[in-house]
């Protein structure tokens, strides 16, 4: 408590051509980080190239907590691949296995194929977690294909949103120690 | 500095010793910091001789600031473009590119530009004449002092412009006993005047108020 109310009083005593050079520098540090994510997102061509797993529907391949990275790329889905897919109304993607794919015979859009999809943990297929009335899964929901994993690493992650204040108490102070760092 | 005591281009510095400044009695200006902390120290040091070159009669110069401030807004602008563009992956893979292109070529000038002009420098100023107007060379200050040593070394760099390379040096080295007594006070007034002194060895930066006071 001693050291935050030391670095809050060092921050009231910047000047303000000093404060504005050290958000600068918090600014560029931030959006450094930022941008090596926006970069990873092209490369890989996922909208989210790193996800961690929320729940045991694929154990035994993946447990709660591990990290996958995903990579898009423009094969088309096969069945056996594990995909990353959002539904229309749900905020949180989910990671299952495509046990069977149709695609559109030739002449039509490349792009078209109907994925069905299940966790191996899971007895049914996803048909029930799907949107009303949607039987199938198209490219357009799909994230990325796994490509990769960490096992475990991502509990630190689970643990902030479970917690979101530790989150914000973390974001602050490092934040702030940033901000008053005067090496 | 008297005329026909000019430095010949290309002859080297010749640094001069300074006679050592006498102990001001009752030096009213003290604060009291940790001696183990030389963090602080070094700190502290700093802004006293920021404060006595800006005493000497120069002039902070702000040119290097205000390029950090607004080339890095800028560079951030182009992040926060990035992140906010009103479209979803894939679709706006373009304006992707284009931001993380000028970000990166952003960076890179900022930081060359920071390194060249910069360095480890603490302070930029020029001197100005009675009506304001800036004359003569741009002093840089940086310090060295080293961790869990008592060796403080203050440089003073003379340069004609912000990326020209320094054509003098000048330095204050002593230990740091020197300026903080065994209690931890810091000896201000000793230390700012040896910084003046310092300033006006040959090949320094002259201003009128210390030329008047010679």
């Amino acid at each position: 408590m001693e050291w935050v109310k030391e670095q809050w009083s060092g921050l009231m005593g910047m000047h303000k051509r000093e404060a504005l050079t050290q958000f600068v520098n918090l600014g560029l540090i931030v959006t450094s980080a930022l941008m090596m994510w926006k970069s990873l997102i092209l490369f890989t061509g996922s909208e989210s190239p790193v996800v961690v797993v929320l729940s045991g529907s694929m154990e035994p391949g993946f447990y709660r907590g591990d990290i996958l990275f995903l990579h898009m790329g423009r094969k088309p889905i096969r069945a056996g691949e594990v995909v990353v897919f959002n539904i229309e109304g749900r905020d949180i993607p989910i990671v299952h296995r495509s046990i069977k794919v149709h695609e559109r015979s030739e002449g039509s859009s490349p792009h078209h194929m109907d994925v069905l999809t299940k966790g191996d943990n899971n007895h049914g297929d996803d048909r029930a977690l799907y949107a009303d009335g949607q039987t199938w899964l198209n490219r357009k929901h799909i994230m990325g294909r796994v490509v990769g994993y960490l096992p475990y690493v991502g509990m630190v992650t689970i643990l902030m949103n479970d917690y979101p204040y530790a989150k914000y108490a973390l974001i602050s102070i490092l934040a702030l120690f940033v901000v008053t760092s005067k090496d | 500095m008297a005329k026909g005591n000019k430095r010949p281009p290309g002859a080297p510095v010749v640094q001069q010793e300074v006679p050592p400044v006498a102990p001001i009695a009752g030096d009213a200006q003290r604060e009291t910091f940790d001696l183990m902390d030389t963090s602080a120290l070094k700190r502290a040091l700093d802004d006293a001789a920021v404060g006595a070159v800006l005493d000497a009669g120069m002039q902070e110069l702000y040119t290097v600031s205000n390029l950090k401030i607004g080339f890095g807004l800028f560079t951030c602008l182009w992040a926060v473009l990035a992140q906010f563009f009103p479209k979803k992956h894939p679709h706006h893979w373009h304006v992707l590119v284009a931001s993380l292109v000028i970000y990166a070529i952003c960076t890179l000038v900022l930081n060359l530009l920071l390194w060249r002009m910069e360095g480890d420098a603490f302070l930029f100023a020029v001197s100005v004449s009675n009506s304001g107007q800036r004359r003569g060379t741009i002093v840089t200050l940086s310090s060295i002092m080293p961790k869990y040593q008592e060796q403080y070394s203050l440089i003073f760099r003379h340069r004609d412009g912000l990326l020209d390379l320094p054509r003098e040096v000048s330095k204050l080295e002593d230990s740091i006993t020197e300026w903080f007594d065994s209690d931890g006070c810091m000896l201000k007034t000793k230390f700012q005047q040896r910084v003046k002194q310092v300033l006006q060895t040959p090949g320094g930066i002259t201003s009128p108020q210390i030329k008047n006071q010679r």
